[in-house]
């Protein structure tokens, strides 16, 4: 099942105005594509705690989502890079150090731990997760 | 912002006898205190700072040499030059106020004395009774007399400003409860409930500047009552257990809000398993770390860098549950109507009111047993 990725275009812009010449288009292109792959995309790092705590919610929900340790991936650092220009600066230290985990849901990014947890209290994640197909009634 | 020195007692102004600075404070404080007798009409020598005149009665207005002193010397000296009888009247009101300074003087020094003895005392107590997990907060340091250990000035910041959010939290409540008891607009009481909303954000800021300095300190929750502690998770309440608690007092509800309220405690009871969880394995990776290489030859933590970036997590999960903490409070305001939201925020906060009562109770109740 493939996703509609609303990152690209998201991305293209970002790259403008931020004048992210130098930032290789490829590395880009691979986040969308490992975040299109599985309804639910968690970008991890192994020995991360809130990661873990993140890993534990939606599989406490019933979802099992695709999960990559940058920390063992071949293209890690730059992931981790991408992602975090992505995540933008304004999380400051409410996420853990290194703003992982980062979770994507239908190919679209939902944000780090902070933002899920918001939605799932205001009631928002569990009607994206559906739409997703990670989720059956 | 508040001083952070102002709750500390230094060292050094107890106990040290200053005779410049004292001869100002106990000629002031206890002129009106053990009744001034002396007479109002000499009041130079009290005057005149230098505390060895009065010792060797050397103050004289008959002296016509005029060194120094107070313009009012000078003034005396013309009319006293040709009445010798004044002159000794004069003398004897001079020995009588000197020896009622002294008597004042060492009454003073007693009071001293026996006041710092009680806080010694007080220390002690105060000592005790914080081991005893009875909570003595705002910054009270017990060590001010002893030795000193170098408090956080963040810390104590902190202590502080909870001192002031719970009088203001205290006073709050019993508006709700008085306004809630009569007649009351739906904007009024709106106006209340995002006033009390926006306490409690204030609260996680405050916890959220406490962590940074120091999150054992935060995670701990000795800046609360021993009730409260009891029933502490990541440095606060758990907002499902609150949720529980406080169902049954609302008002009447719609099916629509019931079920908003069931799927709230819902996912509120997962999002805190899913941080208890991630506190479990940090919990398991720090005990690694620090058991890492070999124990048994007095030898440190082989990773300690690791082992303090375990610790930074932390903080970043005090921050994630206030954060978890702060949305279930916005989300019931989301659900409740306004007359509700006011209910629930009076409930909640009469809650935490028991509880420190509760606290107080028990304390005491150890005290009567010893």
């Amino acid at each position: 099942m493939q996703y509609r990725t609303e990152t690209r275009s998201s991305l293209s812009s970002y790259n403008k105005v931020n004048n992210m010449g130098m930032f290789p288009s490829d590395t880009l292109a691979r986040v969308e594509s490992m975040a299109a792959e599985n309804a639910v995309v968690i970008f991890s790092v192994s020995t991360c705690c809130m990661c873990h705590a993140v890993k534990g919610l939606f599989r406490g929900m019933g979802v099992s989502p695709a999960v990559h340790e940058l920390d063992l991936h071949p293209y890690g650092a730059d992931i981790h890079r991408a992602l975090l220009r992505l995540l933008g600066c304004s999380n400051g230290a409410s996420t853990s150090p290194g703003g992982l985990p980062v979770v994507f849901i239908g190919g679209k990014m939902v944000g780090s731990m902070e933002r899920v947890m918001a939605s799932h209290i205001n009631g928002s994640l569990v009607p994206l997760l559906k739409d997703a197909g990670a989720l059956w009634l | 912002m508040n001083s952070t020195t102002t709750h500390f007692v230094p060292p050094r102004r107890v106990g040290i006898y200053e005779p410049l600075h004292q001869f100002g404070m106990w000629g002031e404080t206890f002129k009106n205190n053990i009744g001034n007798g002396g007479d109002m009409n000499s009041p130079s020598h009290i005057i005149i700072p230098n505390y060895q005149q009065i010792e060797n009665n050397n103050l004289s207005e008959d002296t016509s040499h005029g060194t120094g002193g107070t313009p009012h010397m000078f003034d005396q000296e013309a009319s006293t030059s040709r009445h010798p009888d004044k002159i000794q009247r004069r003398l004897a009101q001079n020995r009588e106020a000197a020896k009622k300074s002294r008597l004042r003087k060492k009454a003073y020094v007693q009071h001293l004395e026996t006041s710092r003895l009680k806080l010694i005392h007080l220390e002690q107590e105060l000592d005790r009774a914080r081991q005893q997990g009875f909570y003595v907060g705002n910054g009270i340091d017990t060590n001010s007399i002893g030795f000193s250990e170098p408090m956080n000035p963040g810390i104590a910041t902190f202590e502080m400003e909870y001192g002031h959010w719970i009088q203001e939290q205290n006073n709050q409540i019993c508006e709700l409860r008085t306004v809630l008891q009569g007649q009351v607009s739906d904007v009024e009481l709106r106006l209340l409930v995002e006033t009390a909303m926006k306490h409690y954000f204030d609260l996680f800021r405050m916890k959220s500047a406490a962590a940074k300095e120091d999150v054992f300190f935060v995670m701990s929750g000795m800046w609360r009552t021993s009730a409260e502690r009891f029933f502490l998770w990541i440095g606060g309440f758990r907002p499902s257990d609150l949720l529980k608690v406080l169902l049954p007092h609302f008002d009447v509800m719609t099916d629509q809000q019931i079920l908003d309220v069931c799927n709230l405690r819902q996912s509120c009871q997962q999002a805190e398993d899913a941080l208890s969880q991630g506190m479990e394995k940090l919990q398991h990776t720090l005990a690694d770390c620090v058991a890492g290489g070999r124990l048994g030859e007095g030898s440190y933590i082989p990773q300690v860098n690791s082992a303090m970036e375990r610790l930074e997590a932390l903080v970043s999960f005090v921050n994630q549950a206030d954060h978890l903490r702060h949305e279930a409070l916005q989300q019931m305001n989301r659900i409740l109507t306004t007359r509700q939201a006011a209910r629930g925020l009076l409930a909640l906060g009469e809650y935490f009111q028991r509880l420190r009562a509760l606290s107080s109770s028990w304390a005491t109740r150890d005290r009567e047993q010893t």
